[in-house]
């Protein structure tokens, strides 16, 4: 229990009358990369979603279940949303920096909340991009618009921006498929260094890339979960024949 | 629905050319045996040189392999039926190697050794080409019912082997035996026997790619 | 491709073209004509005399100490300068194309400074200043000068003299100074008013509200107000914004305050339109990105919503302010219509645009200066415009826009 981040009891998310979670049972373990695969408007994105409360800003959107971080029932009615959203960071598929400058955008999340302090928050920049591998790139230009880097850049800048409010738990909504293959190669180096001191679940429509990076994958269908095991079961020996017809790309 | 026609070509070509080196190894022993108990120094040259063919073999098949885990990126059943072939070709060729070496024996041999006849001999030869092709069928029918048929086989081999072992040193011991003859009769019977551990071993592959588990 | 299609296409072509000319000809049409007929009006002095002329009577003691100054250099044969007096007098035409006499030189050590005002004894500002008009110089013992004899006759004729009666002079007048303060005060008041009023009422119904039936009806209203004559709302402020300024201020009629709530009122609906389509042109990607990061939906709007609104905020604000200037009907009754020369924004005067009208209902209609008032119009609307492109540039390059 203590291993786990996220435990997910009994999952179930409406759309109005779109069912599009069923009964979703889950433990996200601490300080390990979780992948959720599975075809296009199979629910992975929404239960994402459901992690840091995102699916409140969806009209018609009804939860029922328990989604517990650490033991805490993150839909329960007094929970703090704003504090779970620092603790539990979101990387978007699209790059999406604000239109500020690149030292403006990582300084974002720390004086919403309240840093004023300039060397502390000089501070909170430089590691946050060190730690996204970005520092490098960056530490000349930190006064230039976040907008003047290229695409890889920019997703490693929403990554640096989401480190800075030290979370927990990082969620990533496919955050490779807008790039180009060594932009992509670079960030999944970034994952595998990250996972050392965050959990990570991410979304992704590549198999081969939740193959390289997961630790754990769990393949939901029509809004089910299928099989959730380690990488390495699920891809050489799976127990599900639903999951093995995905993977072996019998069935789209 | 099936998306990977493509791939599932390539799998069924690599199958077939699978089955068509297992039986040309398993023609090979049969000849190669048949050689030496009639000391047939010609057939036995032909099988020597026909070794080299199941090394191309084994050669096309293992870059066929690497060309389809590069392109198709192979997952679960996928994945552990290439990589099968990939351990099946290897005992394959060890096989086939085994047979040209009862070859290289029958053209050592004098010509004016005596032949002693020994049944299990025979039996032996007969069993481990049976399990051979057992062992490769299961892999077509994907059974690995009767892939562990072939690994329970082999203590049948094994047991004809002590068999011909205490039948050679009695025979010494009497003096009915031509002494050069009976090691070289060893030496065979010592092949036939590490023939059908490879046959074990392909079994044991075949049942991985099936079960995702390998018996050890 | 078909000969029909070719013909059809070539008609198309030439609608156009001259429909493209047409624009094109009348626009340069209406500039040129302001500017033929008012150009010749365009100086300084028009921009900061009073309109009204102010007629003084001058008069002054014995003279015992006269000045010494010789002729300036930069004086041309034009000027008849009298060297004991130390003044320049010169021939010109005023506004109607009457002959006056212009003061263009006055000497520091001149005699005039010693010059009393007859009206008001007290007065110690009183002084002749260089650009007043000479209508006649009294004397004591011969014929008075006048306006019509010229400036040559009238210089010769105080040169004779070491004392006279009494000068009579003016201000020129005909300046646009107050309408031109009245319309900046205004401009100031009214954005003032209606933009913090319209932002966050904008933000407030794109950010805040829920999408129901209440906020598309209220839309609708703000929709529809965009259309309504802006005659109606001068009546709104004759019977509204001028009693309640007349109960709470100083004011005691139609007043710049009460102008600037009536543009307020006519202007609240274009700026929430405008500022709702800046808004709605931000990306929700901000809006998710900032949420994510565990900001509240105050600080996503205020921080990163709001500053990406601003270019199309400015635009509107230009917009607003071209309508102020332009907005003529509705000030007849919330302003007035008298011109001013002290402006106080608690008494009546004109803009600009209602200054124009004014001259304009005038028996005999004054083109030429109504064409010079259109022309500082279009010269203050042009500054603007230059203005907000450069804001919106130097916004853009901080990064500020996506």
């Amino acid at each position: 229990m203590t291993n786990n981040v996220f435990t997910i009891k009994n999952l179930n998310l409406n759309y109005g009358t779109f069912k599009a979670l069923s009964d979703i049972s889950i433990d996200i373990e601490k300080n390990k990369v979780t992948a959720l695969i599975g075809p296009s408007g199979c629910g992975k994105s929404t239960f994402l979603r459901c992690l840091n409360r995102m699916n409140d800003l969806i009209d018609n959107c009804n939860i029922d279940g328990q989604v517990l971080y650490h033991v805490d029932n993150i839909y329960d009615k007094n929970y703090d949303v704003i504090t779970l959203r620092t603790k539990v960071g979101m990387v978007f598929q699209k790059p999406n920096p604000f239109p500020m400058s690149i030292y403006d955008n990582i300084a974002y999340g720390p004086r919403c909340q309240g840093v004023k302090d300039k060397n502390e928050l000089n501070k909170i920049v430089e590691s946050s991009l060190k730690r996204a591998a970005l520092w490098e790139e960056a530490k000349d230009r930190l006064k230039e618009s976040a907008m003047s880097l290229s695409g890889g850049q920019q997703q490693r800048l929403c990554i640096a921006r989401a480190i800075a409010m030290e979370p927990e738990v990082i969620l990533m909504d496919e955050p490779t498929s807008a790039l180009d293959p060594i932009a992509t190669l670079k960030i999944e180096q970034l994952i595998n260094d990250l996972k050392e001191n965050y959990a990570i679940i991410i979304v992704t429509h590549s198999m081969q890339q939740a193959a390289r990076i997961s630790d754990n994958t769990a393949f939901f269908h029509m809004g089910e979960l299928i099989e959730y095991n380690t990488t390495d079961s699920i891809f050489t020996n799976p127990t599900n024949p639903k999951t093995e017809d995905y993977i072996t790309g019998r069935f789209g | 629905m099936t998306f990977r026609t493509q791939f599932e070509k390539e799998l069924e070509e690599l199958k077939l050319s699978l089955i068509k080196m297992g039986d040309l190894v398993i023609k090979n022993i049969h000849l190669a045996l048949h050689s030496f108990m009639e000391m047939n120094v010609e057939l036995a040259d032909n099988i020597i040189k026909d070794d080299k063919f199941v090394n191309q073999m084994e050669y096309d098949i293992e870059r066929e392999c690497m060309r389809i885990i590069l392109r198709e990126q192979p997952v679960a059943k996928d994945l552990r039926l290439i990589t099968s072939v990939l351990k099946m070709i290897t005992d394959l060729e060890r096989i086939g190697d085994h047979a040209a070496d009862i070859s290289k024996l029958t053209v050592f041999m004098e010509k004016n050794n005596k032949p002693f006849v020994v049944k299990q001999v025979h039996k032996m030869a007969d069993a481990s080409e049976e399990m051979i092709k057992t062992a490769l069928e299961s892999f077509v029918n994907q059974d690995h019912i009767i892939a562990m048929k072939v690994i329970e086989a082999d203590d049948i081999v094994d047991n004809y082997f002590t068999e011909v072992q205490k039948i050679v040193a009695d025979a010494i011991r009497q003096n009915n035996i031509d002494a050069d003859y009976a090691l070289y009769l060893m030496m065979v019977t010592k092949y036939l026997e590490r023939i059908g551990d490879h046959a074990v071993n392909i079994a044991e592959w075949v049942i991985f790619s099936i079960l995702g588990h390998h018996r050890n | 491709m078909s000969n029909k299609r070719k013909r059809n296409d070539k008609f198309l072509d030439i609608l156009t073209y001259i429909s493209a000319s047409v624009g094109v000809i009348v626009l340069s049409l209406i500039v040129v004509f302001v500017l033929k007929n008012g150009i010749g009006l365009l100086n300084l002095d028009l921009v900061t005399n009073d309109y009204h002329a102010k007629f003084y009577n001058g008069g002054i003691e014995e003279v015992i100490d006269f000045s010494e100054t010789e002729k300036p250099d930069y004086l041309t044969d034009a000027d008849y300068y009298s060297v004991k007096w130390g003044v320049a007098f010169t021939d010109d035409l005023d506004r109607e194309g009457k002959a006056i006499i212009v003061v263009s030189y006055i000497a520091e050590d001149s005699p005039l400074y010693y010059m009393y005002d007859k009206n008001n004894l007290d007065n110690q500002d009183f002084k002749l200043e260089v650009g007043n008009i000479v209508t006649s110089i009294k004397y004591v013992n011969k014929e008075s000068s006048l306006s019509i004899y010229g400036a040559s006759m009238m210089i010769s004729a105080l040169d004779e003299e070491v004392v006279f009666r009494e000068m009579v002079f003016s201000s020129l007048g005909g300046g646009i100074r107050g309408s031109l303060i009245t319309t900046l005060y205004t401009i100031l008041l009214t954005l003032v008013i209606a933009m913090p009023i319209g932002v966050f009422s904008a933000i407030y119904l794109n950010e805040f509200a829920g999408n129901n039936r209440f906020t598309k009806t209220i839309r609708s209203m703000i929709e529809m107000l965009t259309g309504v004559p802006s005659i109606i709302f001068g009546l709104l402020g004759l019977t509204v914004f001028v009693p309640l300024t007349v109960s709470l201020t100083p004011a005691d009629g139609a007043n710049i305050i009460s102008g600037s709530l009536t543009l307020a009122v006519i202007l609240l609906p274009v700026i929430i339109r405008s500022t709702e389509e800046s808004l709605k042109i931000v990306p929700e990607d901000f809006r998710f990105a900032s949420l994510a990061l565990g900001a509240n939906k105050t600080q996503t709007t205020f921080k990163v919503v709001l500053p990406s609104a601003i270019p199309g905020i400015l635009t509107a604000t230009l917009l607003s302010i071209g309508r102020v200037i332009g907005e003529s009907a509705a000030l007849i009754f919330a302003i007035g219509t008298a011109v001013k020369d002290d402006i106080s924004i608690f008494g009546k005067s004109t803009t600009l645009a209602v200054h124009i009208w004014s001259l304009m209902t005038d028996e005999p209609a004054n083109i030429e200066l109504a064409s010079t008032i259109s022309i500082i119009i279009l010269i203050i609307v042009l500054i603007l415009n230059v203005l907000v492109k450069l804001l919106s540039k130097a916004y853009l390059k901080k990064g500020i826009v996506g």
